[in-house]
């Protein structure tokens, strides 16, 4: 079995309430997009969560490189990238500046490629010059172009997106798929989660159907 | 802020007058006031993050991670310290008399606090892994049996239990401390109980730090299940408060009281966990127990009551928009307030009938303890709709 990201016999319930997620299995291969689909409450989101360690399974694990992940978060964490809807951000910071904490926090600052890096990014976003604004000020699509930028400038190996598209207008919509597509062809790896099946099927070469049948 | 420095005057006006001896005994109910703040609130204020988007973003290393859980309880830290520090030289007689001894208590106030701040953190830090197996019954399922068996079903969800027996440990331990050290009569000596108690909370905390990242996440993600997720939430074993049992609440409040009374009770089982509190609060008295020890599980109970109310100011219970759209800051304050007080006249009547029964309880403490509670429900009150209401209206409108 091949040692990249594997999901092994990965169960999970909330409390003793039933089954939300049910011994499954999936190998997620290098460079390549994984479309999680299916109706609302199938257990989609909680396997982003899962994989993005914001729960923890009730059985079975997640593998990276051969290492459970939940052994030591931090260091799985550094590898990955997650949009989310998120309304956590914080409010008095502007997207510039919340890019330029995550490069810095994960030593991936350079004081003369990175605001070149930046500028480049938020362009091919179409997020223009309100980026300098407060956080607090933004709308959910430009919240959700925040996250992928933040996402992506940290050229992580796998990217956990959340239903990304859902606010985007078209051409933000167009942009970002463009962007993930080119990622992908860099050898990154994308799980994906969303209703808008045409835009999936720009972007993935595989998908999961929730709920997973046992064993599968 | 300003509940704190409400808190200090009233310390400062306690304490303005009083001899070594007596500074000595209010220093003793400050740090088992402590123990039962920390206790309560710890959890509350480490989990669930709510800057859980930007944290996985910046991914901090375990030791940053540790220092973020450390910033959080400062704050509280910071006021306990301030009042330790009025309660030792807070005097307005003779300000530099006993210098010596003042300063003595300040350290060993700092001393204790520290240490129940630090075993605090490491208890509910390193909570997430067994509170997972009990919330998915893996573990305690012998006990639930055994309650099934005899027709007994518990009143708090299973996953609750690990966070229970934290919270009693917390307060015991603190409070235990602080008796062992007021049984040693040398007074250089009975600081040595609260640095055993520091050594040991700094020891497990520190052998914590190189992995605290899997202990963040862990506990983290099973508040965040146990906060959020009404399907981990209290089994409804009994029916939830009508609206026509709310009527002693002005009209305009109690509709609102209402929802937060009933999405209360489906988190915790208020009416139980009360009665334990009278129950234990009598069994005190019985046993004939000093004065200092039934006087501080009074101050638990009233810091109990209002903490356990904490809840309904997180967004899964009080979403800030729809509530922005339901009626002003203004209004939540006073229903909170309601809420708050539901128990009061719980807590008159426990204090009355052992005025009642007892010598040892006067009529006026009946009064006192009363006032007490409305006062720490108010603040209670002021302080949720500060951090939900107020601060949407202050971000947003």
């Amino acid at each position: 079995m091949s040692e990249f990201l594997n999901v092994e016999n990965l169960s999970k319930r909330y409390g003793t309430g039933p089954m939300i997620l049910s011994g499954m299995n999936h190998h997620f291969r290098k460079g390549t997009a994984t479309g999680l689909i299916g109706a609302n409450g199938s257990g989609k989101t909680t396997f982003l969560r899962l994989v993005s360690i914001t729960a923890y399974p009730t059985e079975g694990t997640i593998t990276f490189l051969g290492e459970p992940i939940y052994d030591a978060p931090h260091r799985f964490l550094h590898h990955i990238g997650i949009v989310t809807d998120a309304t956590d951000l914080p409010a008095y910071l502007s997207a510039n500046e919340l890019m330029e904490w995550t490069l810095r926090a994960r030593k991936k600052w350079h004081d003369d490629e990175s605001p070149r890096h930046m500028d480049e990014l938020f362009g091919r976003l179409h997020f223009d010059e309100r980026r300098e604004n407060l956080i607090g000020t933004y709308s959910s699509g430009m919240l959700q172009k925040t996250m992928l930028a933040c996402s992506l400038i940290t050229q992580p190996e796998i990217i956990l997106l959340d239903e990304p598209f859902r606010a985007l207008d078209e051409s933000s919509k167009k942009a970002s798929l463009e962007l993930l597509n080119e990622y992908k062809s860099n050898g990154g790896t994308i799980l994906v989660s969303s209703h808008l099946r045409r835009s999936l099927a720009k972007l993935c070469d595989d998908y999961i159907t929730f709920p997973v049948k046992e064993g599968s | 802020m300003v509940p704190g420095l409400v808190l200090l005057s009233a310390l400062l006006w306690l304490s303005h007058d009083l001899g070594m001896e007596e500074r000595i005994v209010l220093f003793r109910y400050l740090a088992m006031a402590f123990a039962g703040c920390m206790a309560f609130i710890t959890p509350h204020l480490l989990f669930p993050d709510s800057e859980k988007t930007l944290i996985l973003q910046i991914n901090p290393s375990p030791r940053r991670l540790f220092l973020h859980h450390l910033v959080k309880l400062r704050a509280l830290w910071l006021y306990g310290v301030a009042a330790a520090a009025v309660v030792s030289y807070g005097d307005s007689t003779f300000p530099v008399q006993d210098f010596h001894e003042k300063t003595r208590l300040f350290a060993t106030g700092m001393i204790a606090l520290t240490a129940i701040m630090l075993y605090a953190q490491y208890r509910f830090a390193t909570i997430g892994e067994s509170s997972q197996r009990w919330n998915e019954g893996k573990s305690g399922r012998r006990l639930f049996e055994s309650l099934d068996s005899v027709g007994k079903s518990t009143p708090v969800d299973a996953g609750m239990f690990p966070t229970f027996l934290s919270t009693i440990l917390v307060t015991f331990v603190g409070m235990m401390s602080v008796v062992v050290s007021a049984a040693i009569p040398h007074a250089v000596l009975a600081i040595l109980p609260f640095v055993l108690f520091l050594g040991y909370s700094a020891y497990r905390l520190g052998r914590e730090v190189g992995s605290y990242d899997r202990r963040f996440y862990q506990s983290d993600a099973f508040y965040d299940e146990l906060f959020t997720n009404p399907a981990t939430g209290t089994r409804e074993s009994r029916e939830p408060a009508s609206y026509g049992a709310i009527y002693w609440v002005p009209s305009r409040w109690r509709a609102a009281v209402w929802t937060q009374i009933v999405q209360l009770d489906r988190k915790r089982p208020m009416g139980r966990i009360i009665a334990l509190l009278s129950l234990t609060y009598w069994l005190l008295i019985w046993l004939g127990t000093p004065e200092a020890w039934h006087g501080g599980w009074l101050v638990f109970w009233i810091l109990a009551k209002n903490m356990l109310a904490w809840p309904v100011s997180w967004p899964a219970l009080s979403p800030p928009v729809f509530h922005w759209w339901m009626m002003p800051a203004g209004d939540w304050m006073m229903a909170r307030f309601f809420l708050q007080t539901r128990w009061t006249l719980a807590l008159l009547l426990t204090v009355a009938a052992a005025a009642l029964f007892s010598e040892a309880v006067s009529w006026q403490a009946v009064w006192m303890w009363t006032l007490a509670d409305v006062t720490v429900s108010a603040l209670s009150a002021w302080l949720l709709t500060r951090n939900n209401e107020f601060a949407f209206r202050r971000r947003y409108a």
